[in-house]
């Protein structure tokens, strides 16, 4: 019978027809015999159940032989098989007759015929009919791209006239042999896995020659995948041999070692396996894999061979397959599964001959080629990422390790400059995954130590984050880190600039600065929160986070290339001092200043009065303003968590101040009126103020009962900060301050001169938001 | 009034009126079998209306709705495919419809039911027009 991967169809096959023919002169020679032996072949049934078995046999037969790819090919089939029987048995008898002596005259042409012996010759036309009988496409030579995508043909260790699948996407059912195909069904439950563990390495790395590796057969062997099961590519198993197997022997021998292999490597297949979910076939070349035939395999030479592929220059590999080979850092495939695929003029060999001159029948596939074809997140492990934390900290290169720590602790006896360190964003640190972020590590004894000691850190749940992101975020490319122990353009600036000082946090700020170890710690541990909010951020983009001390709050910052840092920092500088206890009326929880060109989040982490520290993320205005406000309070809420002080807490600042003398105002009509159309913030009253120095006017829309003068007072400062760092460079035209579900929204109209300031609980921001804009068209216009 | 109306041309009588009808707006779409939550929010991600059942999530869901979103107008910016109309994100156990409303807002999409994607399409098709002539 045809040999399953053969390029020539069944019917076109003379062996075929050879057989049919002489088991076709076996049949006359029975018939003979019978003749002349006066035997009797009826069959002691009634004459009905003789006549329905025939074609229930035949149908059978189609069923199991041929596979038909539909309910016609099997109606088709058994009825002209059935049809040749009934013709083959109305020839039958009159012979029968003839021949035990009845002559001519003793011919009888019955209808219907019996069904023996006729029953035994019949199926044999199965043998050349059996591909045309299949139905679907035609010849498999025919149509590479349509085989390609039907399921493998099995190896010789497969039992023949196994089910090919239709053409399409996945095949849906599973054969007893349960063979390999293209799409997932079969590997609902993962191959197992190489006993290597998956080396990022030995994945990505180019692979110029097809020839398998040396070391491979010193590999433990492979887990048998459903591959290997099913006779396609056993990655990594023995190949001492290349006489055929049997497949459960394989599956034993294979399944051996893997079961006493720790299940490490298994689960990084299986994760690999499960994080691929495309059913998209993978391509090779083909005149790759045709260069490992002998040359006399081949109907045209190797150079032109390319040419000759023509558009059908790469061959079709079910993706999962070599998937679960990968591992194994070598890629094999049965030839069957791509016989089918190479034109046959190509080829000056059977395929069957092809096979055997092929260790194992199997082909090794461009290793580079495929896995350029998997999206580089799959190779990402879910295991910790490097731990790079202790080489935030580093002295200039080309200092031996001594010097390096004498330097460092020298440097921990001084002050330490802003800003005190700046480093790339770690984005995918497992511990930082959305919601959860580290908890203080223990302070180191010495600074070396500081330097060296991992963190260990202990997650603090937060509230629930409903995030999409996940610890195997894909870092974004960040510039190399740096530490600057110098920034002199801070110090360079003008006089209007806030105070950056040039110390570290001392005592007073209840943070440890006593010792330089822990210093040093706190240090690591505010790159860590800055690293846990980055991590927060994928879709935000890259972040440069710094450490900085400002006016006696550590100011943790995470600025976007996109935004001025040092105006940023100044903004913050300026607005620190309005977020002490007792200088707002309110509790500050989040401070945020917007405008066209940037977008600063002021966030305390800390009570300001101990020197926060307060995170300070200024980005571009756009999509992810909310989400960072988001993230930064959860990352406050966090850190509140495990803080000993209240972020309120302390006594109201002590610090002497120049309240603004404001005058009351009669509010005009219309801001009467805009007081109306600020529903988002509940109910509202108007009332005005006026900067009698300035002749700057404040419309506020604060709920009944509010302290105007006082939330006057801070809108005015707040005002005064927006014109002043608008000043240095950098617009800002709103304010808003958070405190819990209460919102301050200060807006600057036009001209910079006036100010809206609407307050009120809200949920629904957004619309706050564009109603103060609103607003401030209304009142901007007057 | 229009949403994507420049903020000085909009009319002062009342802005916050029109806007708030955008909550029936919602439910009515909210109220389609398999939605789980409808959020309009702005093109910064703060929230403006949201109805569903899942409106604790409205916050979270409309901030990221508009990262998805800016990241995603980067790609078709990228690529010169225009300006982004709206992008499906599919997941185990649901999907994210994200449209603009409008240039100054966007309508994320909640669905619990793959299977009424087609209906919700249609549905969001209208809840934005109607979200035009309301806002």
């Amino acid at each position: 019978m045809t040999r399953p991967g053969s390029v020539v169809d069944s019917h076109r096959r003379p062996l075929s027809w050879a057989i049919v023919v002489a088991s076709f002169l076996v049949y006359l020679a029975l018939l003979v015999a019978v003749g002349m032996a006066g035997l009797h072949l009826d069959v002691p049934l009634p004459w009905w159940l003789t006549q329905t078995v025939p074609p229930l046999l035949y149908a059978l037969l189609v069923l199991v032989v041929v596979r038909p790819r539909s309910a016609t090919s099997l109606c088709g089939g058994a009825l002209l098989l059935w049809a040749v029987h009934l013709l083959l048995g109305m020839l039958t008898e009159p012979i029968l007759a003839l021949l035990g002596g009845h002559g001519a005259s003793g011919t009888t042409w019955s209808f219907p015929p019996a069904p023996l012996p006729e029953l035994l010759w019949v199926p044999v036309l199965l043998v050349p009919l059996r591909d045309l009988l299949r139905g679907g496409p035609g010849s498999r030579s025919a149509n590479p791209q349509a085989a390609a995508s039907r399921r493998p043909v099995p190896s010789s260790r497969t039992p023949p006239f196994s089910a090919p699948v239709p053409t399409g996407r996945t095949p849906v059912e599973k054969p007893a042999n349960a063979s390999v195909t293209v799409g997932r069904p079969l590997f609902d439950k993962p191959p197992m896995a190489p006993a290597r563990p998956l080396g990022a390495t030995a994945v990505t790395s180019m692979v110029t020659s097809m020839e398998p590796r040396i070391e491979a057969p010193r590999r433990p062997a492979m887990a048998a995948p459903a591959a290997a099961a099913s006779g396609l590519a056993a990655p990594d198993s023995d190949r001492s041999g290349s006489e055929s197997r049997p497949a459960a022997a394989a599956s034993t021998a294979a399944v051996g070692p893997v079961e006493a292999a720790p299940s490490q490597t298994q689960q990084l297949t299986d994760e690999l396996l499960a994080k691929d979910t495309s059913d998209e076939p993978l391509r090779v070349s083909a005149t790759r894999v045709l260069a490992q035939l002998p040359p006399e395999a081949l109907a045209v030479p190797f150079d032109s061979l390319a040419a000759e592929l023509g558009a059908q220059s790469f061959l079709l590999v079910p993706r999962r397959l070599a998937l679960a080979q990968l591992g194994g850092g070598i890629v094999r495939a049965e030839w069957d599964l791509m016989a089918h695929q190479i034109p046959s003029h190509l080829l000056a060999m059977s395929h069957d001959a092809i096979k055997a001159g092929l260790p194992d029948g199997q082909c090794v596939l461009p290793l580079d080629e495929i896995v350029r074809q998997f999206s580089p997140e799959i190779f990402l492990t879910a295991g910790p990422a490097p731990d790079v934390r202790g080489i935030e900290v580093f002295s200039a290169p080309f200092q031996p390790l001594e010097a390096r720590r004498s330097e460092t602790e020298a440097a921990s006896e001084k002050v330490l400059p802003p800003p005190i360190v700046s480093a790339p964003v770690d984005p995918s640190l497992p511990d930082e995954i959305a919601g959860i972020v580290p908890a203080a590590a223990e302070p180191a004894e010495s600074p070396a130590d500081s330097v060296d000691v991992p963190h260990h850190a202990e997650p603090v749940l937060v509230e629930p984050v409903p995030a999409v992101v996940s610890g195997s975020n894909v870092p974004a490319p960040m510039p190399p880190a740096r530490v600057d122990e110098d920034r002199p353009e801070h110090a360079a600036q003008g006089a209007r600039r806030p105070r950056v000082e040039e110390s570290a946090p001392t005592a007073e700020r209840g943070r440890p600065a006593a010792k330089p170890a822990h210093r040093a710690s706190a240090l690591q541990d505010d790159l860590h929160l800055l690293r846990g909010l980055t991590a927060l951020l994928p879709a935000v983009g890259p972040l440069a986070i710094e450490v900085r001390v400002v006016g006696g709050v550590t100011l943790l910052s995470a600025t976007s290339p996109a935004v001025d840092d040092d105006v940023a920092v100044t903004a913050a500088a300026l607005l620190l001092p309005l977020m002490r206890p007792g200088r707002a009326p309110w509790p500050v929880d989040q401070v945020t200043l917007r405008g066209p060109r940037a977008v600063l989040i002021l966030t305390p982490l800390g009570p300001l009065p101990a020197g926060g520290p307060v995170l300070a993320a200024s980005v571009p205005p756009g999509g992810s303003v909310a989400l960072l406000e988001l993230r930064c309070r959860q990352v406050a809420a966090a850190h509140a968590a495990r803080a000993v002080a209240p972020l309120d807490g302390g006594a109201a600042s002590a610090e002497e101040r120049d309240e603004p003398d404001l005058l009351d105002v009669e509010p005009s009509t219309s801001t009467r009126e805009v007081a109306s159309s600020l529903g988002a913030l509940g109910t509202v009253t108007a009332s005005s103020l006026r900067d009698p120095e300035t002749d700057h006017a404040l419309y506020l829309f604060l709920p009944p009962g509010s302290d105007v003068r006082a939330v006057g007072a801070l809108a005015h400062d707040v005002s005064g900060v927006m014109r002043q760092v608008a000043e240095a460079g950098l617009t800002f035209r709103t304010a808003v301050l958070r405190s819990a579900a209460r919102r301050v929204v200060i807006r600057l109209l036009a001209g910079h001169s006036n100010s809206i300031v609407a307050a009120g609980e809200t949920a629904k921001p957004g619309l706050a938001y564009r109603q103060v804009e609103h607003a401030a068209a209304a009142l901007g216009a007057l | 009034m229009s949403l994507s109306v420049p903020v000085a041309h909009v009319a002062v009588e009342d802005p916050g009126g029109p806007i708030e009808d955008a909550k029936s707006v919602l439910s009515r779409l909210a109220a389609v079998p398999g939605v789980a939550l409808a959020v309009l929010v702005d093109r910064e991600g703060f929230l403006i209306e949201s109805a569903g059942d899942m409106v604790l999530e409205a916050e979270a869901a409309g901030a990221l709705a508009g990262c998805l979103a800016e990241a995603s107008e980067a790609i078709g910016r990228e690529l010169s495919q225009g300006n982004l109309v709206g992008l499906i994100a599919e997941y185990e156990a649901g999907l994210i419809l994200v449209n603009m409303a409008g240039s100054g807002a966007m309508l994320a999409t909640v669905l619990c039911d793959p299977a009424v994607l087609d209906r919700a399409r249609d549905d969001v098709k209208k809840t934005l027009s109607d979200l035009l002539k309301v806002a």
